[in-house]
């Protein structure tokens, strides 16, 4: 196979470089070996949540001051800045819009009733829900046993809103014996099954200024069927994040999905990158797993957005080593395994921080600072100098990292026939 | 403080030996209380790997303990089947053992009453697919698995049925005395946040690893001996019966596997509290390498968490104690009873120290014989023959939790999706009183599998929240207090993370981030400094009168479960 | 087998496979990729005589797309289809009907001598009705017609051309031998086009039915009976391409993962297998692909079979397609056309097969295409029944380029 460029990786990064490269004229091919953290995350565009553990209010100010091999500050504010501009303008165009101001964290309400500091929310999350709102009714669907509204709206009183909790029941359908989030929002997708729900939303929060419900409000209409019930509710509906798989991520992923079938980009899935040729420093082909061959794909350039340990794209050896998984990257280890983990589970945990040092065009380098291959760049959770758990940064990142290592590509390509 | 309590025998412990000294007690008449500081079985009882004994083990060196355990092997498969999986078990020799040690072993048995059948290597592969290919031969026993809490619920439920009392998280914080009588025993009631006394006639020390300390409260002195051992968790079951090496005991050498994981056993060193539950990563390594000469993909295993507990070793007062740290093998394990009327003076207390879970009921039918006599009840024991409540439902079997889902369809109902725990099985335990995630664990199993409770916990906090109905319908419902509600949760997932620090690498450090992702990155939750009750065990003081005497360990814990303020420092 | 249930163990509970299972989409009588495959996993180990806990599993399709979007190596299909044999093996063997849906060259072989009419009587409705009473295949479900010819007649009157640069072996699977001959000739034309001398090794059925049903006993006969004849082939020419998408993914994969088949055979084998567009784009990579195909203005839907995502080489049949002047394609937007090879055929599982293909079905039926383009056999008849349009191999179309150049 050949390719000009090769993503390694199908998660925020990945997709976002993915694109991004193709609408700057790259030809690309995406090899990932399955789903990432589209899937798992709240469904927001965290950029900077939280530093030393303190809420940070402005992220973009922060951002300016994190140390200087921190992701963002060797991508760049510019491709900060430009990446949440264009992810704001694709995801609007892809019937996802967002609300929120790069200058300002804002909140976002949880499944458990706590309120976590992001950036960017898709709109059927973007409703505030905060002390003095008034009153906010939680509203379970009946028999959906992946959303407690007792548990959330508990969560919520005690962060000053005046919630309650309630059930609203679901129409008859032909998966009521058994339904997850994805069967739910599949079901609200289709405008008789909401007809018939609407009445008895409403119902259930009578007397509310706003409803928090868990994030099933449609999965491939974009946000029109959540727009739709509200507006049958006849008021504003929150969805609230939630343990994956993320609804809201599933309708961002098939964004990105159709928005790379329409560049004509290439989609190998389901099989993981599994290393390089090279021939001096510049690697010269993508070697992935085939069904019994490993699969040649020739290429100009790798991008590699294959996660950390979280995502697979670090392998964590009982022996206290990493080791990065498609090109043999440097990865400083630990001495020994214990250093991985904390003692607290909600602590923090250096696994999560583990990554490839880049330099500033994102090439990973050697201890000495050189670059390890000329044309090999890392974006996303693969990069060391931050956690983006623990800083809510995962998005920002992705997006800024994106943004540059297809500014850094952009130029016309090698032709490729 | 409430008004006392009053019963004959007061029996200190909630381990399966006090539990069974209860349940004979009961069988024959006597009122009894029994008295546990945390939940049944959160001491060795429900640290240990799940073995039950053929007597095989002790076979070469140790007939006396081969004899009890064959017996009470046979017994409890009598009387307690469903808490036990009728698996068999196999010794193996591994290339470079000693072919003579099989002989001794197959004598040893012989001479034990343990049945043995030799197996080639073909048959003992075709047994244990994953058995290392050079396996020389293999001898299959009558080893089994069983479950101690399910043991400890069904002998608790026998007990309760005829008029006794169990009473969690009450631990034992003194006496009364009235010459070289104990007239009543001092407890601390850790969910009402306040003291009570039970009068009694009698008391049984059956607290295992800390008998040293209810004998230090009654002011005998008995010297135990932690015996700590480390068993590691694999995330799924490699073997169909239990597999041991076939040598002399020592580390690693044993997997037993316990429902759908395989638990690997296990170290033997001398600590200085039977609270030491730390678990070293060399220890862990140690484990995996000893036990994958035996299943060879154990070495690229997932390993889903490790353990430890300590044996309740007792060391008679005249014998030397014993260098720390050193092995604590050759401490013999039969059982001790202590008469402290002959002893020390106390007329009124009997202690039960040492042994192994497989004896339980014979421990406790000594026990409970010489109390008998001593009190003038002439019941015979009939522990043996009594078959405990749910002994009609045979053996567990591993599929039954899936096929019991598949027969009702019931997968719109599940909690705990890797144990396969219903909502009506959870709704059914938060009905009977259970309140706390770590409780409903050791009922259910609830967030014993590979996602370590990571999806499972927050729906059953979810169910907790919601008490033991659902909301109504349609009309918004109010809830009283605020309290704390992600306490009990935020505890939870530090009891499950304890057990996995020094096991996280590869899948299970994929599992780790993505959990971390869950509950920090998305629920925005982060540390609070709670400990679970083991941890805080581990921190707690041990004697009475240490430390301020109205904190008790655990106690802020109690206190936000239920929303109640507890005696906490200064209140 | 054992290494397939083995990769249990990496699940992380994601629920990542759960958001593109197209069965449990459309159906609650299936709980789902997590449920049926690691999570029931660690219940089955060890069982292997009867008192199989199974029966939601029977509604896997085997589609495989679980597999795909595992992120975590989790061979999740592969696992409900080892289960599924147990759960075969505990009934004692399959029923009738799914014993001769398994075997396509058997009933291919039976109908030949009187194709005409057997073919009239499977599209008269009153004989579909009483198979359907019978051994329970459903009446709407789309049946291949027999040919009457086979394939390999036709080969052996084939004169190939003698300016051969490379040659190749062809496993053409029971599809073209015994259904679809003008497939086979199309895929000899095109290889041939591109100075390719076309082999045509004895053969035999793959046994991918029989292990789909969950028969690995018989399975294992034909997998080394096929292996035994194309061994040869595997050494010399080296290259062995099959047009049938799930047929070549059983060869490459299926007979070393589901029958547990490793030895230096059957290795041989799965190494010497591609499926025919990778091979043809591989011929492009090496500038060695005649491009010269005439204008074909016209709009196709191509859907990308769940076996051939399977292979691990992405859809080159797009990049194929690409090629040939005028004729814009359209990628489904299903990720399994329902039909999952003898699943869909199944009077229980009908219409769940026809509620999964909805997707493509009404892409279809908005974007109108003149045809639709599907590399997979099984899925073509199902396309072609469900929408009423024509369903080509992508070989057919560049055959049909390249003839008009």
């Amino acid at each position: 196979m050949r390719a000009d460029v090769v993503v390694v990786g199908a998660g925020p990064a990945g997709l976002a470089a993915a694109v991004r490269l193709a609408e700057a004229g790259r030809q690309v091919r995406v090899i990932a070996r399955g789903n990432g953290f589209t899937h798992w995350g709240a469904g927001a565009v965290d950029v900077l949540g939280r530093l030393g553990g303190e809420r940070v209010e402005r992220p973009l100010e922060a951002a300016a001051r994190l140390p200087a091999e921190h992701p963002y500050r060797l991508a760049g504010e510019a491709a900060l800045r430009d990446g949440l501009d264009w992810f704001l303008r694709f995801a609007a165009a892809a019937g996802l819009d967002h609300a929120g101001d790069p200058e300002r964290n804002r909140d976002q309400v949880t499944a458990l009733g706590t309120l976590r500091p992001t950036c960017l929310l898709p709109a059927p999350a973007a409703h505030p829900v905060a002390a003095g709102s008034g009153r906010v009714a939680v509203v379970n669907f009946e028999g959906f046993r992946d959303f407690s509204a007792a548990l959330c709206a508990a969560g919520l009183r005690s962060a000053g809103v005046d919630a309650v909790a309630a059930t609203a029941p679901l129409p008859a359908w032909d998966h009521a014996r058994y339904f997850t989030a994805v069967e739910l929002a599949r079901a609200v997708d289709d405008d008789g099954f909401r007809r018939r729900l609407a009445p008895g939303l409403a119902q259930a929060a009578a007397g509310a200024a706003v409803a928090v419900v868990p994030a099933v409000l449609g999965v491939s209409t974009g946000h029109a069927a959540w727009a739709d019930l509200e507006r049958q509710a006849g008021m504003p509906l929150v969805e609230a994040a939630t343990v994956p798989p993320s609804i809201p991520g599933l309708r961002l992923f098939a964004a990105y999905r159709a928005r790379l079938d329409a560049l004509g980009v290439r989609w190998q899935f389901g099989f993981p990158a599994v290393g390089v040729e090279w021939d001096g420093d510049r690697v010269t082909a993508v070697r992935s797993e085939g069904a019994s061959r490993v699969l040649v794909t020739r290429c100009q350039e790798v991008v590699l957005a294959t996660g950390g340990v979280a995502g697979h794209g670090i392998e964590a050896n009982r022996d206290g080593t990493l080791a990065e998984v498609v090109a043999g990257l440097p990865v400083e280890g630990f001495p020994d395994r214990t250093a991985f983990v904390g003692d607290r589970f909600l602590g923090e945990h250096p696994l999560g921080a583990a990554g490839v040092r880049v330099d500033a065009e994102l090439r990973p380098v050697h201890a000495s600072g050189s670059p390890v291959h000329p044309n090999v760049r890392c974006v996303g959770g693969l990069l060391a100098g931050h956690d983006p758990t623990v800083e809510g940064s995962r998005e920002g990142v992705a997006l800024a990292t994106a943004t540059r290592v297809a500014e850094l590509l952009a130029p016309a390509p090698t032709p490729v026939s | 403080m409430r008004p006392p309590l009053e019963t004959d025998v007061v029996v200190v412990g909630g381990g399966v030996t006090g539990m069974a000294v209860l349940r004979d007690l009961a069988l024959r008449g006597v009122r009894a209380v029994l008295v546990e500081r945390f939940d049944l079985g959160t001491g060795t009882s429900g640290r240990w790997h799940g073995l039950l004994h053929s007597g095989a083990r002790y076979a070469v060196r140790d007939q006396e303990s081969a004899r009890e355990c064959i017996e009470e092997n046979t017994v409890l498969r009598r009387i307690a089947p469903h808490t036990i999986e009728d698996i068999g078990g196999l010794f193996v020799l591994l290339p470079g053992d000693d072919e003579g040690y099989a002989g001794q072993f197959v004598e040893g048995c012989r001479a034990s009453g343990i049945p043995t059948e030799e197996l080639t290597a073909a048959e003992a592969r075709r047994r244990e697919p994953l058995l290392v290919p050079g396996v020389k031969l293999a001898f299959a026993v009558p080893d089994g698995g069983i479950d101690s809490w399910a043991l400890l619920r069904s002998m608790a439920a026998d007990a309760e049925a005829r008029g006794c009392q169990v009473l969690v998280r009450h631990p034992m914080v003194g006496v009364e005395r009235d010459g070289d009588r104990i007239t009543a025993v001092r407890v601390h009631d850790r969910v009402a946040g306040e003291d009570r006394l039970i009068g009694c006639q009698w008391v049984v020390n059956a607290a295992g690893a800390w008998a040293g300390e209810v004998g230090r409260m009654a002011g005998v002195p008995i010297r135990m001996i932690a015996g700590k051992g480390v068993m590691v968790v694999m995330a799924s079951r490699y073997v169909r019966g239990v597999v041991n090496a076939c040598r002399k005991p020592a580390d690693g050498d044993i997997i037993v596997p316990q429902h759908e994981v395989a638990i690997l056993g296990t170290t033997s060193v001398q600590v200085d509290s039977p609270d030491d539950i730390a678990v070293a990563p060399a220890d862990v390594d140690r484990m995996v390498d000893m036990c994958a000469q035996m299943v060879p993909s154990i070495a690229a295993g997932r390993v889903l968490r490790a353990f430890a507990g300590s044996r309740p070793l007792y060391q008679p007062e005249s014998a030397d104690g014993g260098s720390g740290g050193g092995d604590t093998r050759e401490v013999s394990r039969t059982f001790t009873v202590l008469d402290h009327a002959s002893r020390d003076g106390l007329a009124n207390m009997l202690s039960i120290v040492g042994g192994k879970l497989t004896t339980c009921r014979q421990m406790a039918e000594a026990l409970v014989d010489r109390l008998a006599e001593r009190m003038g009840v002439t019941e015979p024991c009939r522990t043996a023959t009594e078959a405990l409540p749910g002994a009609d439902h045979g053996p567990h079997r591993l599929a039954a939790p899936l096929a019991a889902v598949e027969r009702d369809a019931a997968y719109g109902e599940l909690v705990c999706e890797c144990e396969l725990v219903t909502r009506s099985q959870v709704r059914a335990a938060v009905g009977a009183g259970l309140t706390e995630l770590e409780d409903l664990r050791r009922k259910l199993r609830l967030g014993y599998g590979p996602c370590q409770a990571a999806f499972c916990a927050w729906r059953a906090a979810g169910m907790l929240a919601e008490g033991s109905g659902e909301p109504r319908r349609g009309a918004p419902v109010e809830r009283e207090g605020s309290g704390e509600p992600l306490a009990g949760l935020e505890r939870f997932l530090e009891e499950r993370w304890r057990g996995q620090q020094a096991t996280t690498w590869g899948d299970q450090a994929r599992q780790a981030l993505l959990n971390h992702a869950i509950y920090r990155g998305i629920f925005d939750l982060r540390d609070a400094g709670r400990p679970d009750e083991a941890a805080a065990a581990g921190r707690a003081p041990t004697e009475p009168g240490e430390g301020d005497p109205t904190t008790r360990a655990g106690d802020e814990l109690v206190g936000e479960s239920n929303g109640r303020t507890s005696s906490k420092a200064g209140g | 087998m054992l290494h397939v249930e083995q990769t249990a163990d990496r699940c992380i509970k994601c629920n990542v496979c759960n958001t593109v299972c197209p069965v449990s989409a459309v159906t609650d009588l299936f709980p789902g990729p997590k449920y049926e495959g690691p999570q029931g996993q660690r219940f089955r180990a060890g069982i292997d005589t009867g008192d199989s806990p199974d029966r939601s599993l029977d509604y896997c399709s085997g589609c495989g797309l679980c597999t795909q979007a595992c992120p975590e190596g989790v061979l999740i299909a592969e696992i409900n289809q080892v289960a599924r044999a147990r759960l075969v093996s505990a009934k004692g063997g399959l029923n009738l009907r799914d014993k001769l849906v398994s075997r396509p060259s058997l009933m291919g072989r039976l109908a030949r001598p009187v194709a005409p009419l057997a073919n009239l009587a499977m599209a008269a409705p009153p004989v579909r009705l009483a198979v359907e009473k019978a051994i329970g295949v459903h009446r709407g479900a789309a049946m291949p017609r027999f040919s009457g010819i086979t394939f390999r007649s036709w080969a052996r009157r084939h004169r190939p051309p003698a300016d051969a640069t490379r040659t190749v072996a062809y496993f053409h699977g029971c599809a073209a031998e015994e259904f679809e001959p003008e497939v086979g000739a199309a895929v000899v034309r095109v290889l041939e086009r591109n100075r390719v001398r076309v082999t045509f090794p004895k053969q035999a059925c793959c046994g991918l039915p029989l292990v789909s049903n969950g028969d690995f006993d018989d399975g294992r006969r034909y997998a080394n009976r096929l292996v035994r004849r194309l061994r040869p082939a595997a050494d010399d020419p080296g290259v062995i391409v099959a047009s049938s998408t799930s047929c070549g993914m059983t060869l490459k994969a299926k007979y070393r993962e589901l029958l547990g088949l490793d030895d230096d055979a059957t290795r041989a084998v799965a190494e010497a297998v591609y499926d025919v567009c990778e091979y043809l784009l591989e011929l492009d990579d090496e500038d060695a692909l005649d491009r010269s195909f005439a204008p074909m203005h016209a709009r196709a839907v191509y859907h990308p079979p769940c076996q051939l995502m399977a292979h691990g080489v992405g859809t080159p049949a797009l990049d194929l397609l690409a090629m040939v002047p005028g004729l814009v394609v359209e990628r489904s937007r299903a990720g399994c056309c329902g039909i999952a090879g003898t699943y869909g055929t199944k009077v229980e599982k009908y219409q769940i097969a026809m509620d999964v293909g909805r997707t493509l079905f009404d892409q279809v039926a908005e974007g109108r295409p003149d045809f639709v383009v599907c590399d997979s056999e099984t899925c073509r008849w199902h396309i072609a029944k469900a929408t009423g349009l024509p369903v080509y191999h992508p070989v057919q179309v560049l055959d049909r380029a390249y003839s008009a150049s």
